[in-house]
């Protein structure tokens, strides 16, 4: 089954950019290229969003709590 | 969930549509439930199924190779419709449990060589984990869950959760961790894979996985003891972390390889070790293709920590890689059997420069080592 995609538009001139750099590299198509970077990128920006989300300190004094009790703090 | 809402519906328990599941799916239920395989947030509906099976990605585009599927006798949920919420319970032997709500939202037929082939690379029914979806039932449902209660298995205090790990690694001051996949006791290669790679940060989580496994395989105990014990004479006690990933092994190599990425990056891990052959069984796999398929995943969140091989080095006198020893493949060249260790332990004998003794010891002294 193959898959479903979608089309995006690059400037000509950095599509040529791409296009010339896939002989070093292990990419089939600019599309390729162009996904496995923008999903590198993408992850970046996701994980800086989620290592904002902490805990309330109440739920981390309980877990604390929690992991004394189990021996895995002192 | 609310402790008010879980108590109404126990009480109501009886005007559900109640499906007893596996006590391994129970720990897919808690596994959803805790973020270890966050983002899901319920069991497959087809969109996500297919989009796994086709792109090793959720329909998020968020990487994931194994689904985590329910599969039901179609009889069960005749009449039921989307939006129905139905009682999951497990009964380990003894008495019925209701684990958790769910809601249906997605009843779907599949199939299963296309899901073979996917996920295990292969549809030869030898293959355990081909011919465990081959004994499932046609239909399968998706949709959230909430869980009410939790069965508590014999290792519960080893199995910490996502929340519980993270705050663990911010205690200690670990910014960035290593983690280790094991359904071993461990020989001195292992150990020397998690000290090189504990080197270069700040911690490292050993994170057996503990749930059914094939006959002849070490049981959880055993496995848990040894740790300790080596843990206990061998590593510095602020540098590393013994807990448990409750799961079933599908032995589906390079996809389970991603998976188990996926699941201690939730614990909040930043490494990930990856040996020889991970998660292999039999010649399915090639040695290495469990490294190869990282390559497709620059968006994974954590790290892949690739060793190929190791082996005790008569002439450099350690435990050594091929990274880091001119030596290998000749006569200095002493591999660790993990067949070998497995013989002798059975037998009561300590493993001589493949084991540590007092692990080995530990080990002689349980009566019961292996999965019946
Ligand atoms: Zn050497």
């Amino acid at each position: 089954m193959a898959g479903n995609f979608k089309e995006v538009k690059l400037p000509d001139s950095l599509h040529k950019r791409i296009e010339k750099r896939l002989p070093n590299t292990e990419f089939k198509t600019v599309s390729e290229y162009v996904t496995f970077l923008v999903r590198e990128v993408l992850n970046n920006i996701e994980k800086e969003e989620d290592d904002q989300k902490a805990f309330t300190d109440e739920e981390e004094k309980e877990i604390e709590e929690r992991l004394r009790n189990l021996g895995y703090i002192d | 969930m609310g402790e008010k809402t879980k108590m109404i519906i126990r009480d109501q328990a009886s005007e559900f549509t109640k499906l007893q599941v596996s006590p391994e799916t129970a720990k897919d239920v808690k596994n959803i439930a805790y973020g270890v395989y966050s983002p899901l947030e319920g069991f497959s509906c087809e969109n996500d199924f297919l989009s796994i099976l086709t792109h090793s990605r959720l329909e998020s585009d968020v990487p994931w190779t194994i689904p985590i599927v329910l599969d039901v006798d179609e009889k069960m949920i005749r009449g039921m419709k989307p939006g129905d919420e139905i009682l999951l319970t497990t009964s380990d032997g003894g008495e019925e449990t209701i684990i958790a709500t769910m809601e249906l939202e997605d009843m779907f037929e599949y199939d299963k060589d296309q899901y073979a082939e996917s996920v295990f690379g292969t549809k030869d029914t030898a293959h355990p984990g081909v011919k465990k979806v081959m004994g499932r039932e046609d239909t399968l449902i998706g949709g959230p869950i909430h869980l009410l209660d939790e069965v508590k298995g014999p290792h519960a205090k080893y199995n910490l959760k996502p929340k519980e790990t993270r705050v663990l690694f911010h205690k200690k001051g670990w910014e960035s961790v290593v983690a280790f996949q094991t359904r071993n006791p461990p020989h001195l290669g292992h150990e020397h894979v998690q000290k090189a790679s504990l080197t270069v940060v700040d911690g490292l989580l050993i994170n057996p996985v503990i749930g059914k496994k094939k006959q002849g395989d070490f049981l959880d105990t055993v496995i848990l003891k040894a740790y300790e014990t080596l843990i206990q004479h061998y590593y510095p006690k602020d540098s590393v972390v013994l807990s448990t990933f409750e799961t079933e092994m599908h032995y589906a190599g390079p996809k389970e390889a991603i998976h188990h990425s996926i699941a201690r990056k939730n614990l909040g891990c930043t490494h990930f070790i990856v040996g020889r052959d991970h998660a292999g069984v039999g010649d399915y796999y090639g040695p290495f293709d469990a490294h190869a398929i990282f390559e497709a995943f620059p968006d994974l969140g954590i790290q892949p920590v690739c060793f190929r091989s190791f082996y005790m080095c008569t002439k450099c006198n350690a435990v050594v890689s091929d990274k880091v020893c001119p030596h290998g493949g000749g006569e200095h060249q002493v591999n660790f059997k993990g067949r070998v260790v497995r013989r002798m332990l059975a037998e009561g004998k300590v493993p001589e420069k493949q084991m540590r003794p007092e692990v080995a010891q530990k080990i002689i002294e349980m009566k019961e080592l292996f999965v019946k």
